[in-house]
Order: structure tokens, then C-alpha cells, then sequence
């Protein structure tokens, strides 16, 4: 029996039989070049789950971290039919490493399906009720936050042309219910896993008609204006930490984009038991116009 | 008497014998020869064709009284000739035996054997056994040194190496094997296409041999190219196509700042915000790389783009770093990651005779039109994959890219994997953490098959063999 066709009794049958419902599940893992992770998940008791340590979006500023919330019945039920549409699934993508890889994988009464999808839109073309249904789910659990980091930048000073020194301050933010640690941006040696950046690039002149061409973004190191000793900080569940720093910046008389990023892929999921959130995230984006 | 041109085999104990000399030493020590002792130094270091001066023979007159009885001792001289080796020529591996006759008692003697154009400090320190006035040692050649360091290193193909006595006052004749090997070999291309997983790799590098060093070319082929963004809007009702999307219900998109998400996408007249409530998400947008045509800017994967891009200078310094920045980081990460060496090849890791090294040598060469095994290079940081690289993304793409010109598969979930491969980290042909999986790490030795194969053909195709050969740890 092939896996489709066992996926395709497992799931009529925990259709047909409640108490099977319970044991089902949908896993959507979406990842990159070992940096972007997340995972959506949604049990037949109706919870979804998503965890991201980076945006897919990268620099948008979006927060990061586990959302959580439940589905009534009805739509667990919609799911298993959403399952049911998509099968057996598409061909084979042919993917880049640098492509975003997208696996779904099901489990229905004991049968286990796993696809891995993505690349072009015909290829997609197969799993798109599925994804489109999860897409909107993991929209939704964004709204009930469990550990979320997101970053706000500010600056402390206008900026001005030349080759200056900038106060920075990050506000680190968790929305959810819980708490966490968090690598502590005051105690890092810049490094591709862990580091806390400022990011700028001139805005692109744009004329009517043409398509400009996208910024290409440097960065500086942010150099914490007192360096600390202890690797991790504590964020409180609905709580803001803030840190300060400074950017040594060399800006043109042209109006820039700026925004921080901050990377903490370093150690475990949890210390000592307790929740670490790892990952990167993007702050708001500023548009600033140095002055002479 | 005329002198005596050495023939094979001969020593100067033949030579005592055949002139009626009780001692070699009369021959040798001679003021006749004391060039050729200079040139030579030892009894033991003559080779044919030296041209050796037999001294007349000295009348000696006893007076011996009658009557009694006399016992006459005539003298002997002793050593070694007709050493010889069982082949002229043979190369590292083969099975040689070196085997020579003496007058010297039953028991050991020692025997050496030295590299002539270049030192061979590994080579065996030999004793043989005496019996009945012969001797033989079973070699299997090894340890024979061809290159010689310095920059640049010299190689020597062919090495002579002398055998004779080790003791420098027993005389022997030297016996000398040629020992061949491969240190250069022209260039030849591999080329092969194959499917894996459904998906056609076409693999070409050009290979040559050079002073024991693989010399790999591979030609990336990249065309100027720029960056856009297709984003699938079915979910917040949009149908149809337009603005030369090609596909139902997709527009083209662009970001606005410093994200890669889609802020705005074209109507077919002009860009609009993405519709309200719609989320861009890693399944529903995409980058595409596009080429200019005439006026128009083409799809890789179909389609126009509804305007023109900004023009930019490919060949400008910014660029041509970025190309050379990403040349340096190829050839460092497919150079000389393992040496390759003949299978049975028992030589010390420091003796080069069947071992080569390995250098990549990336170049980027431009073409103007688009076609299959063209690489598009647009300026950006969005996320690059196989066919479009952005010139401001710093992943080891162009590395990965690269292992596929040398007929690697891809080692991933979801790309062209070849199911067959297993060990040193791959399942089921994956293998996350190196070049060819989705961490892009470390090169593993079985990424160099190719240059392995190539290796071999350029090797047996000068030698007239056929070995195999294998990557190898350091």
C-alpha cells in the first residue's frame, strides 16, 4: 500500500470515527540555510501551535517566537478534508538549498504522510488548498501570543552626514503569557550566530515607470554602551527589556532606510528548564535624511 | 691492456677474477682509475659503461728452498655481481625481485637501494639472505619519491633507483630499475548528464594533471540579470493574469526598504498595495530573476516584467569583486579537501608517486543570452537559489552550485538527491550539514567522485594501466 493510499484510509476513517480524532495531525515546517525555521502545527484536539525563530520576510520587522491557540471542531474537521484534497500531492520539487523548503507531513490513524513542497507555482499548484488553509491558520494563532520577541529601534540622536557615533536603544518586547531568556545583546562578540546590528542602505531613487534597484544594506556592529558580564536576560511574559547601544555610522547627504537586527541562534531550547527563545529578528524601519 | 667498459652485471670482483687479480683493491687503487674512483667514490657505485684500466700483473719471484714443503694461499676477491632487478621498468605497486650472485659466506647482507634524480628517504633498508652463493629480495614498489618541494615543486616522472651493497667496501655492480610515474597529463573535460530524483544534471569541468596536482575548470556561465518577486494573491480573490505574469491569480511584486516581503504588487497598470488581510508568506512569494531582451525584461521561469529595471554596470568594481570574492570562496571550498590516490598504493603519506592533489579554478564568464546552465546575477540580497544569485547574499550558494558542475547531487529533502547514497553522514542520500545539503558546510570525499574518475582516466591514459583511485583523508 502506497502512502497515499494509507494516508487516504486514515484519514476517512478519523473522519468516520470521533475517538480517532485525537491522534491526528498536520505539521507545516518551513526552513532555510539552517537560519529560518518555524513550525506550524495543529492537533485533532483543535490546537495549533507555531513557532518561528526567524521571518520568512526577514528584514520586516515581524516578531518571532510560539503562538498558540484552538480550533473548534468544525474547522479540525475542514482540515481533514483539506488533507483529503491535496492528496496524493504534486511531483517532485526540484529546490535550491537557497529556496525556502516547505515539508508537510500528516498523521491520521496510525498512516503518516510527508511531503516536502515548493518551488515554482505549478508546483505548489497540488498542495494549495492545504497551504492556503494553513497559511490563514498561522495568521490567526499569531494573534494569541505565547513567547514573542520583536525588536524596536530608536535613535538617540538626528543623524548627520559623515562619520559619526550614534546612540541606539533596542526595546526587546514579548507580547505572550509566558517568559523566556533571551541572549543577552549587552554580552556579545559580533559573530554570524550572535549578534546585535545595525543595518542601513540609501533609499533607492525612485522614477515613474521604472523599477529601482533594491538597497544594498551594511551594517554596523552595535557596541553596548555597558557590556555585561551575563550571557542571558529574562523576558517577562507581556514585559519590554531595553538595552542601549551605540553605531558608528559613516552616512551620504541621502536619505537612508535603517533598521537593527539582533541574532540569538546560540545554545539550547530551554536552560536550566526554562523556555530560551533563539533566533533573529528585524526591528521597525526607520527613514531617516542626515542632516548637513 | 686496453680498459674494460663494464658490462651488466659486471663488478669488480669480475673483473678481479677474469684479469687474474687476487684482489679488487689492485684494480681500484691503481693511479689508472683514479678518475674513475674520484667520479665514483666506492667499488660499489660503478655503473655500465664505466670504462675501468686493468694495470698489467706484477711478476712475483719466491726462492723457495728444496725439500720442504710450501702452502701456497691464492687470494680471492669477494663480493657481489650480476645484481639485477627482474624489469627495466615498472611503476609504484608492481612486484619487482632484485637478485644477484656472490662469493660472500652463507648469511645476511645488506643491500641499498636510493633514489638517483631525487631522495626517497622512505625507501626500505634491505637484507638478504645468502645461500649457496645467491640471493634474491621481493619487492613491491613503494615509497618511491617524484616530487620535490620548493615553489614551484618539481616533479620527476621517471626516478632511478640503484641497487648495490650497503657496505661501500664490498663491490657490486649497481643495479637500476626505472620507476615510472604520472606526474602531467593533458586536459580532458568531463561531461555527463544525469537524473536524480527526476531533475537532469548536466556536469562539465575541464581536468589536467600538473606536477601531481589536479588541475579542475569549471566555467559558470552567468548572465546580468535583475531581481523581482511573484506573489500568489488566489487567497484574497484575485484572478486571471496581468502585467506578464504568467501565472493565474500571481502578480508581480516588489518590497519597498530593507525586507524582502512584497509590499506592492502590479495590477496590470500600475503597483497597488497588497490586498488588505493578505499575508505574504514563505509558500505564496517568490523571487524571480529576470533578463533584458530587446526592451523587455524576461522571466526565467516565464513571463515579463511590466517595466524596465534601473540599468546597472555588471563590470563595475562593486560587482566584479562580489564575482571575486565568490571565486575565492569556491576554489576554497573544493580545493584540496582530500588528496587522491591510487587504491593499494602503500606509500608513505609524504611520498608523491600515485598521490595528487586537487585545485578548483572557478571563472565566471559572461554571456548575453539566456539559455539552460546559465547563472543570473542580479544585484540584491534577496534569498538566491539555484539559477538566480544575488549578488548581496553572503550564503555558500555559489559553492553548493558549484558541486553540481562536478556531478554532485543535491543532499537534501526536496531536491535532485540520488536515494543511493549512504555513509559518512548521508541516509538515503541526505545529508544535512555539508556542501551539497542544506546547511552548505564541509565537502565530504564522496563530492569528489568526479575528479576521482577523472583522475583515473588521465592517469591509466599516459600510463597504459588501470587503476583505481580513491579520495583519502590528509
Amino acid at each position: 500500500m502506497s502512502d497515499t493510499s494509507a494516508i487516504a484510509e486514515g484519514l476517512r476513517a478519523v473522519a468516520a470515527v470521533p475517538a480517532l480524532l485525537s491522534g491526528f495531525g498536520v505539521e507545516r515546517v518551513t526552513e532555510r540555510d539552517g537560519l529560518w525555521f518555524e513550525r506550524l502545527s495543529i492537533s485533532g484536539g483543535g490546537r495549533v501551535h507555531l513557532c518561528s525563530n526567524r521571518s520568512f520576510g526577514d528584514a520586516s520587522g515581524e516578531e518571532i517566537g510560539c503562538f498558540e491557540t484552538d480550533l473548534a471542531a468544525p474547522r479540525v474537521d475542514q482540515l481533514v478534508r483539506d488533507v483529503q484534497a491535496v492528496l496524493p500531492g504534486g511531483p517532485a520539487p526540484n529546490l535550491s538549498p537557497g529556496d525556502v523548503r516547505v515539508t508537510l507531513s500528516v498523521i491520521a490513524a496510525g498512516a503518516r504522510w510527508e511531503r516536502v513542497v515548493g518551488g515554482a507555482p505549478p508546483d505548489l499548484e497540488p498542495y494549495q488548498p492545504l497551504l492556503r488553509t494553513l497559511d490563514a491558520l498561522a495568521f490567526e494563532v499569531r494573534a494569541h501570543p505565547l513567547r514573542t520577541l520583536a525588536m524596536e529601534l530608536k535613535l538617540g540622536a538626528p543623524l548627520q552626514a559623515g562619520e559619526q557615533s550614534v546612540p541606539v536603544t533596542l526595546t526587546f518586547e514579548n507580547r505572550g503569557t509566558a517568559g523566556y531568556w533571551l541572549r543577552n545583546p549587552s554580552a556579545f562578540a559580533d559573530q554570524e550566530t550572535e549578534h546585535a546590528r545595525l543595518w542601513y542602505a540609501p533609499q533607492p531613487s525612485v522614477q515613474p515607470g521604472m523599477t529601482p534597484l533594491p538597497p544594498e544594506p551594511t551594517y554596523v556592529e552595535l557596541e553596548p554602551v555597558a557590556r555585561a558580564d551575563r550571557p542571558l536576560i529574562w523576558i517577562a511574559p507581556q514585559s519590554t527589556e531595553t538595552r542601549r547601544f551605540t553605531a558608528a555610522v559613516a552616512l551620504d547627504q541621502v536619505p537612508y532606510f535603517l533598521r537593527a537586527g539582533f541574532a540569538g541562534y546560540d545554545g539550547a531550547d530551554t536552560v536550566a528548564g526554562q523556555p530560551h527563545l533563539r533566533g533573529c529578528v528585524f526591528s521597525n524601519e526607520l527613514e531617516i535624511e542626515p542632516r548637513r | 691492456m686496453p680498459d674494460h667498459v663494464l658490462k651488466d652485471g659486471e663488478s669488480l670482483v669480475t673483473l678481479a677474477k677474469q684479469y687474474g687479480f687476487g684482489k679488487w683493491q689492485t684494480i681500484f687503487d691503481d693511479g689508472g682509475n683514479s678518475a674513475l674512483k674520484s667520479k665514483r667514490g666506492q667499488v660499489n657505485a660503478l655503473l655500465v659503461g664505466d670504462s675501468v684500466f686493468i694495470p698489467a700483473k706484477k711478476a712475483k719471484t719466491l726462492s723457495l728452498g728444496t725439500d720442504s714443503k710450501y702452502k701456497v694461499v691464492i687470494a680471492v676477491p669477494r663480493g657481489v655481481w650480476n645484481l639485477a632487478w627482474s624489469v627495466d621498468k615498472a611503476k609504484c605497486g608492481d612486484k619487482v625481485t632484485l637478485a644477484g650472485e656472490t662469493n660472500l659466506p652463507d648469511g645476511n647482507l645488506d643491500l641499498a637501494l636510493k633514489g638517483r634524480e631525487l631522495e626517497s628517504p622512505k625507501l626500505p633498508k634491505v637484507t638478504v639472505t645468502v645461500k649457496a652463493k645467491k640471493f634474491s629480495y621481493d619487492w613491491t614498489i613503494k615509497d618511491v619519491q617524484h616530487l620535490k618541494d620548493g615553489s614551484p615543486t618539481t616533479a620527476f616522472p621517471e626516478i632511478h633507483i640503484d641497487a648495490t651493497t650497503a657496505d661501500s667496501s664490498v663491490p657490486c655492480n649497481v643495479a637500476t630499475l626505472s620507476v615510472q610515474a604520472v606526474s602531467d597529463a593533458d586536459k580532458q573535460t568531463f561531461d555527463k548528464r544525469q537524473s536524480w530524483n527526476g531533475f537532469t544534471n548536466h556536469a562539465v569541468f575541464d581536468q589536467k594533471i600538473q606536477r601531481f596536482v589536479n588541475l579542475v575548470d569549471v566555467n559558470l556561465t552567468c548572465l546580468k540579470a535583475w531581481g523581482g518577486t511573484h506573489v500568489d494573491l488566489t487567497s484574497a480573490g484575485i484572478t486571471g493574469t496581468a502585467g506578464g505574469c504568467p501565472w493565474s491569480g500571481h502578480r508581480w511584486a516588489r518590497p519597498k526598504g530593507l525586507s524582502m516581503v512584497p509590499a506592492e504588487y502590479h495590477d496590470g497598470k500600475t503597483w497597488v498595495p497588497l490586498p488588505k488581510g493578505f499575508v505574504p508568506s514563505a509558500t505564496n512569494y517568490q523571487a524571480v530573476g529576470f533578463y533584458k531582451s530587446g526592451t523587455s525584461f524576461v522571466g526565467a521561469s516565464g513571463g515579463t516584467w511590466p517595466e524596465p529595471f534601473t540599468d546597472y554596470d555588471f563590470n563595475s568594481a562593486t560587482y566584479t569583486s562580489v564575482r571575486s570574492k565568490w571565486t575565492t570562496q569556491i576554489n576554497a571550498q573544493w580545493t584540496d579537501c582530500f588528496p587522491i590516490r591510487r587504491v593499494g598504493c602503500a606509500s608513505d603519506k609524504s611520498v608523491t608517486c600515485c598521490r595528487y592533489g586537487v585545485t578548483m579554478s572557478v571563472a565566471f564568464n559572461e554571456t548575453t543570452s539566456f539559455g539552460a546552465d546559465v547563472v543570473m546575477l542580479a544585484p540584491g540580497a534577496l534569498r538566491s537559489n539555484a539559477g538566480l544569485w544575488f549578488m548581496g547574499d553572503t550564503s555558500n550558494m555559489p559553492a553548493h552550485e558549484t558541486g553540481h558542475h562536478i556531478d554532485n547531487p543535491d543532499e537534501y529533502p526536496g531536491g535532485a538527491v540520488d536515494p543511493s547514497l549512504s555513509g559518512d553522514g548521508a541516509k538515503a542520500g541526505i545529508d544535512p550539514d555539508c556542501i551539497m545539503g542544506q546547511n552548505m558546510t564541509k565537502t565530504k570525499k564522496r563530492h569528489y567522485h568526479a575528479i576521482v574518475e577523472m583522475t583515473a582516466k588521465l592517469v591509466n591514459g599516459k600510463s597504459g594501466g588501470s587503476d583505481k583511485f580513491e579520495a583519502i583523508d590528509k
